[in-house]
């Protein structure tokens, strides 16, 4: 005989309980990552007015790239625009914490850093953080990688991983890329 | 032949022919991106045809079947005609004016903003009105489609709704309420912006309303393969839907879980807190459960065809199978795809593991798979299926109809697999060309060979399936009459009625007003709350 | 469910006959269904491992 109408809600649920299982292994998985292992999508609400961000403040031009700031910390400061990133390169110590803020006057724009978990989207009227730790040392890609308009193709930055000993920020705190 | 036969077929052909010029405009940018040099390839053409192939795939080829297969469905499985079959053609000719604007203004440059068309960057307000007209003529579709489920009942009073219908009418409930966010987004921010009246946009706000549409749309596209999976498939293998309950919860699911995580697709996304990206995470592991619930159903189901076709042993049945039933076959080959399809989709909504691959070519690779491939297979064999029924002839060639969705399979495997490596060791997405002396990017260079060569073979399978589709509608004598009516699947149980809950939508509504609000109050109120600076508008045409 | 009693697979006078070959339902759905999950898990796990935990944290 076929099995019964009981048998098949009894299949059914013996199936259902094995999904659960199944998600509770990617959910402590995933809580696993985001609480020890500090890897969750990164959020900030932090308001910035697009059509200021040039003229004064924390992304005035001078304010912008790498920063061993006062009171500790490497902050990596960017501006994405249509088509570019200002500046194109960064350089950032090897195996220290450092954290990205960034902001767009124009659209949404989007980054990556290439063979890292380092991803946001820009979003005008936001402040972006990302906070990360580069395991690697070396010259890693960083690509605008949302649509904002036809010359988006072009739009890449270079991230540049030293070192710690020659991470050699100047008396300001600030450290560049050698060459662009 | 049901008599909305005209009306559906008129559906289908506008859903297939934008297939058909939108799958060339696919291989052409594979192309372009590829290390081969392409024709006319500059930025403002390639973004061009993204726009058009994403526009044509994700909002007419869908929404068109829909709507053709659901009168199909709503006549056939109900046996009684359509309710007001004149307000049904009149929304079906909205549909094509907006088809029309669309079309016009991407076309001519006017309209270069992508199918998800973000805030700031802004198009000819035509092209908005455009895709306005096809979603409003869409929930004529969907109220008719209620009215249509509405009236059986009241005819049959007690009795469980077609399990088709029934899944037919949660996929039209699931497309009111999904198409409320991209509606809002339109009507109360882009169109004033797009047509002059305001010069700012405050871009949180779009796409928190953007993403309200964004994942649910993705199951109004699936659901219709899902009811080939339940309905048709064990019909034509010759065995029993296994459980027709299961199958009523996995459609319930889908409207309750599916809709309130659109969230997900702003993980990426600053304004988001992180406290709602953690929920909506949970939530999305909730809703990848009603595919893994329809994966067993439906294997048992052709199992019953399996064995009862002779099959022995553990696993015996699978070859007993008859594979040379072209929907059997698809739905093998869907399933094949879609494992691929729900692995990438699981990587996806998997919190931070959504940072490694957000934006890059992972997700193209993705969708392509488990929409391109798993979910449009099952749209030709819906076609397929009830094309005979639709012109009165008989299917002229199965084997064609075989090779066709082979073809298909294979074309998107190799199309699809090397796109995910690509993506996942960094390419991005939406790119026009690419930098092959960069030693960063040489290396991607045979993968990209292969993915071309995968959207070659789909180019050829898809002007395979206009052929076989077309072939019904020469006035030859060769073809035979088709003389048998639509059947779909009989439960292994066929006995007990669905109960309530899983009759109708009522209690539905209720949980996903409830879940909506839970989702999108907040977010949404942020902007009117804190108010955001906002962003200027950006027109893409130079005006 | 009551819907279709008279068509789609045969009389159900002789799908009762038939069904002695369907005792075995649905083992080989939970053979097939079930590998094919499991092996779904453990890309996932794969893919966790050896990709997203070395690339670094973020948030």
């Amino acid at each position: 005989m076929a099995i019964s109408e009981t048998g098949v809600v009894q299949s059914e649920r013996r199936w259902a309980l094995a999904m659960a299982v199944v998600s509770v292994i990617f959910l402590t998985a995933i809580l696993y990552a985001a609480i020890a292992q500090h890897l969750s999508p990164p959020s900030n609400v932090e308001l910035i007015d697009p059509a200021t961000i040039h003229v004064s403040g924390e992304f005035a031009e001078d304010n912008l790239g790498t920063r061993l700031e006062p009171e500790g910390g490497v902050v990596i400061r960017l501006v994405t625009t249509q088509f570019s990133f200002v500046p194109s390169c960064v350089v950032v110590p090897q195996d220290a914490p450092v954290t990205f803020r960034v902001v767009s006057p124009d659209v949404i724009h989007g980054i990556m850093v290439v063979g890292t978990n380092v991803n946001t989207m820009i979003v005008p009227g936001y402040i972006s953080r990302v906070r990360t730790r580069f395991a690697e040392a070396g010259e890693k890609l960083m690509p605008c990688h949302e649509f904002c308009g036809l010359g988006h193709s072009q739009m890449i930055a270079k991230v540049r991983v030293v070192p710690v000993n020659e991470f050699k920020p100047d008396a300001d705190g600030r450290a560049h890329c050698a060459e662009p | 032949m049901p008599s909305l036969s005209r009306l559906i077929l008129a559906h289908l052909w506008t859903a297939f022919a934008a297939f058909g010029g939108a799958i060339i405009l696919g291989l052409w940018q594979m192309w372009v991106r590829s290390p081969f040099a392409a024709p006319l390839s500059s930025s403002e053409n390639y973004f061009i045809s993204v726009t058009a192939h994403g526009s044509a795939m994700g909002y007419v080829l869908t929404t068109f079947f829909i709507m053709g297969f659901g009168y199909f469905v709503a006549e056939t499985a109900l046996k009684r005609p359509v309710p007001f079959p004149q307000l049904a053609w009149a929304a079906f000719y909205a549909g094509i004016a907006g088809v029309v604007l669309v079309v016009a203004t991407v076309i001519s440059g006017q309209a270069t903003v992508l199918f998800t068309f973000y805030p700031p960057l802004t198009a000819s307000p035509w092209f908005y009105v455009g895709l306005v007209l096809v979603v409003a003529s869409s929930w004529v579709w969907c109220v008719l489609m209620l009215v249509a489920m509405g009236q059986w009942k009241r005819e049959n009073p007690g009795k469980s709704v077609p399990l088709a219908m029934f899944a037919t009418a949660a996929n039209a409930v699931l497309w009111l309420w999904t198409t409320i966010g991209v509606a809002a987004e339109i009507v109360f921010v882009v169109l004033p912006a797009a047509f002059g009246v305001t010069d700012t946009v405050d871009v949180g706000l779009t796409r928190t309303l953007f993403s309200w549409t964004l994942h649910a749309i993705v199951y109004f596209w699936l659901l219709p393969a899902y009811i080939a999976f339940y309905t048709m498939a064990p019909q034509k293998a010759g065995g029993r839907l296994y459980s027709d309950t299961m199958a009523r919860i996995s459609f319930v699911s889908f409207l309750i879980y599916g809709l309130p995580v659109g969230l997900h697709h702003l993980f990426m996304d600053p304004h988001p807190p992180s406290g709602f990206k953690t929920v909506q995470m949970v939530f999305t592991v909730l809703v990848a459960v009603p595919t893994l619930l329809t994966v067993f159903t439906v294997c048992a189901s052709m199992e019953t065809a399996g064995r009862l076709r002779g099959g022995q042993g553990l696993l015996g049945w699978v070859g007993a199978l008859p594979w040379k039933e072209p929907m059997v076959l698809a739905t093998g080959l869907s399933f094949s795809m879609l494992w691929f399809g729900g692995f990438g989709g699981l990587i996806n909504m998997s919190y931070g593991m959504n940072a490694m691959i957000h934006n890059t070519s992972w997700v193209t690779a993705h969708f392509h798979m488990i929409f391109g491939g798993s979910v449009v297979i099952m749209y030709f064999a819906i076609a397929y299926e009830i094309w005979p029924k639709l012109t009165g002839r008989k299917t002229p060639s199965v084997a064609l109809q075989r090779v066709q969705l082979w073809s298909w399979a294979i074309g998107m495997m190799i199309l699809s697999l090397p796109w995910h490596v690509l993506g996942l060791f960094g390419q991005w997405r939406r790119v026009a060309q690419f930098d092959y002396s960069d030693p960063n990017i040489a290396w991607w260079s045979p993968w990209m060979a292969a993915s071309l060569l995968g959207g070659a073979i789909l180019v050829v399978s898809a002007a395979l399936f206009i052929c076989n589709i077309a072939r019904f509608h020469i006035d030859d004598k060769k073809l035979q009459a088709e003389t048998e009516p639509m059947r779909y699947a009989v439960s292994l149980h066929p006995g007990t009625a669905a109960p309530a809950a899983l009759n109708g939508f009522s209690l539905w509504n209720v949980l996903v007003l409830v879940l909506m609000t839970a989702a999108y109050a907040v977010p949404i109120a942020h902007s009117f709350v804190v108010k955001p600076p906002q962003a200027q508008v950006h027109r893409v045409n130079g005006q | 469910m009551d819907n279709q009693t008279r068509e789609g697979v045969g009389d159900p006078a002789e799908f009762a006959a038939a069904s002695a070959k369907l005792t075995d339902v649905p083992q080989g759905a939970f053979a097939l269904a079930g590998t094919a999950v499991g092996l779904l898990v453990i890309g996932w796990l794969l893919v966790y491992f050896l990709i997203f935990l070395p690339r670094g944290p973020v948030g």
